[in-house]
């Protein structure tokens, strides 16, 4: 991808030369700094996150979208590209060609459903990964849609094999989203001793109004093809909110559980998706959200409360019982004038019930 | 009787006014009754169309934080439909799409659509007094309230018309009461309470500027105060209106934000 951003502004420079004169700059730069321990070692950390976003303007028939991204970690800068993609409209749909977001959540911290890593605001971890590929999305009436993906974990080394492809229909409704999804991806091993192997997932997500509650969920069948081994999911969350403190603040809290219901896998699988694009925050995983998927269920509550407009603070709480490992996570967030906002996190997590970890973070971001 | 007063999403996010929004006629002598009145300013605020540029500026104990947005109305058989951009850093991106009673929230980073709980919809909408319940609330007013006519009052230089809403048998709007003050001679709503079943004044909105546009007079400036919190408010300035725009097939629904 070394030089495929100029070939990017030039290719779309001769479809739309008017886009680039009325080009604006957009993004975010974060810092953050903090300390971890595990396994009795107390390790600081320093890193920072620049993105960039290009926003040109194109015509109606054509989206397009490119994103920078710069890591600093380890004392290196790590430059790359989130999303680079060029987006085709017409009465037919819209195709979306290069590296692209594919998400299909339904309001889930965990959606095991997903295309991606499926990780939204989980303690404290959003994984967003940029997906290399085509996808194709056409709509079919009353915001009904199909979406269909095919994405090429190496880019320089395309085999079909090593394809992942993807389906949702989509049916939106009046206090209803319901999804089928359909996916077929590749693994990489993600432990020592695993093999490569290939995902297939079928089912579908839903999320629907209940008085005072949100309902969501999830259902599906999980099977790697090699090995043969399969398991069905279930998944059930709620959310609500309510004004406290004489309706001075608000509290919202959001609760799931998902559960393989043969016992005979666990999500931990879904950090080995090969979908190429987004190393950067690929690279997140292992030392977080992911680490508390390696039992066959989670239950996951996160609580916050406002205590005023700008403000969140709260705390996740994670409990697996296969591997007796639980934890929580506390974080207040705050949002500064001049577009800066500021974060802390931490975690405490007990490793079936002996090892203990924990961490502190304290972050800044500022938006352009 | 066919009043609409325009729900707070259409006045105060997407147009800012429309609720409020007013005649070019004067009022004849002081003989209406409150439901025409109120019929009065539903006659001069309906607004077929229209796309808005505007800015909210929310302030919480001496912080202060502003967003921008542009938005498209329409209404259309008695239904209300809006897309809201917002501009801002910080938000860039970010849509609200109204539907009905609907409300879905668009995420320009990951580029995927989440329909907003309903319990969400009592909450403030992106940090701000005013909740989105506000926002989606029914156009048809006159379907939840009933009015009465209670005086005639000076309110910063004008006389208003001072009506009480009570919530009609059977019907559970966000407020059980309101008092609103209707400028008798533009039709503008110049200030607006909204009032909990035990009568605990709960949120006040008021009307900080007025501007004709094409022979009507619309709020172009108006602060909602959420009374249950301290010391917070959310100013709401239209920066530019185009009425009866011409707003192109399919921008306002599920279909454009996938």
């Amino acid at each position: 991808m070394k030089y495929s951003a100029y070939v990017f502004l030039a290719v779309f420079s001769l479809i739309c030369p008017s886009s680039l004169s009325s080009m604006e700059i957009g993004g975010e730069i974060g810092t953050s700094a903090g300390f971890i321990c595990t396994d009795s070692e107390l390790k600081a950390s320093l890193s920072g996150l620049a993105e960039i976003e290009l926003f040109f303007s194109s015509p109606e028939s054509v989206d397009p979208r490119l994103v920078f991204q710069a890591e600093l970690a380890d004392e290196n800068i790590k430059p790359g590209i989130k999303y680079m993609y060029l987006r085709p409209r017409g009465e037919w749909g819209h195709f979306t060609i290069g590296r692209q977001p594919v998400f299909w959540s339904y309001g889930a911290m965990l959606n095991l459903m997903d295309y991606g890593l499926g990780v939204d605001d989980l303690a404290g971890e959003t994984l967003r990964t940029g997906i290399d590929g085509l996808r194709y999305h056409r709509l079919i009436g009353d915001g009904r849609s199909i979406q269909l993906v095919a994405s090429f974990p190496e880019l320089d080394n395309v085999k079909f094999d090593h394809m992942g492809f993807g389906s949702r229909l989509r049916i939106p409704g009046e206090g209803r989203d319901i999804s089928f999804n359909f996916l077929y991806q590749p693994l990489d091993p993600v432990s020592e001793g695993d093999f490569s192997d290939s995902l297939l997932r079928a089912g579908a997500t839903w999320s629907f109004d209940a008085g005072p509650f949100g309902l969501y969920g999830s259902g599906g069948y999980f099977r790697l093809s090699d090995s043969g081994e399969s398991d069905l999911l279930a998944q059930l969350g709620v959310d609500t909110s309510w004004r406290a403190g004489g309706g001075s603040y608000v509290v919202v809290m959001q609760a799931e559980y998902y559960r393989f219901v043969e016992e005979k896998m666990n999500a931990s699988v879904l950090a080995g998706l090969q979908l190429g694009g987004g190393s950067i925050e690929r690279g997140a995983h292992e030392a977080g959200a992911f680490g508390i998927l390696g039992g066959n269920d989670l239950f996951l509550a996160n609580i916050y409360f406002q205590p005023d407009f700008f403000t969140s603070a709260g705390t996740l709480l994670f409990i697996e019982t296969e591997n007796e490992t639980g934890g929580i996570a506390p974080y207040y967030i705050t949002e500064l004038e001049g577009n800066v906002e500021l974060r802390f996190d931490s975690s405490l997590m007990l490793d079936g019930g002996e090892d203990i970890h924990f961490g502190f973070t304290t972050s800044l971001y500022f938006y352009f | 009787m066919n009043v609409k007063l325009k729900s707070l999403f259409m006045k105060l996010i997407f147009s800012a006014l429309l609720p409020a929004a007013v005649g070019g006629a004067a009022a004849e002598a002081g003989e209406l009754s409150a439901e025409e009145i109120m019929n009065r300013v539903d006659d001069n605020q309906h607004l077929v169309s229209a796309r808005v540029e505007s800015e909210m500026i929310i302030e919480d104990r001496g912080r202060e934080i502003k967003k921008e947005m542009k938005s498209y109305i329409r209404t259309d058989n008695g239904r209300s439909d809006g897309l809201s951009e917002f501009l801002n850093p910080r938000d860039r991106g970010t849509k609200y799409l109204k539907l009905g009673d609907d409300m879905w929230m668009y995420f320009p980073d990951a580029e995927d659509l989440v329909h907003i709980s309903g319990h969400m919809l009592r909450q403030g909408m992106m940090g701000s007094d005013f909740s989105y319940e506000d926002i989606l609330e029914s156009d048809k007013l006159t379907e939840l309230y009933t009015f009465e006519l209670e005086k005639t009052e000076i309110l910063d230089d004008r006389e208003t018309y001072v009506i009480y809403a009570t919530a009609a048998k059977q019907q559970e709007p966000s407020y059980k009461m309101r008092r609103i003050w209707v400028d008798t001679e533009r039709f503008v709503v110049l200030k607006e309470q909204y009032f909990s079943a035990a009568e605990r004044l709960l949120k006040e909105l008021i009307t900080k500027r007025v501007e004709e546009f094409n022979g009507r007079w619309l709020p172009v400036e108006q602060v909602m105060n959420d009374k249950l919190r301290d010391d917070t408010r959310t100013t709401f300035r239209i920066k530019d209106i185009q009425l009866d725009y011409n707003i192109p097939e399919g921008l306002i629904s599920l279909d454009t934000l996938q």
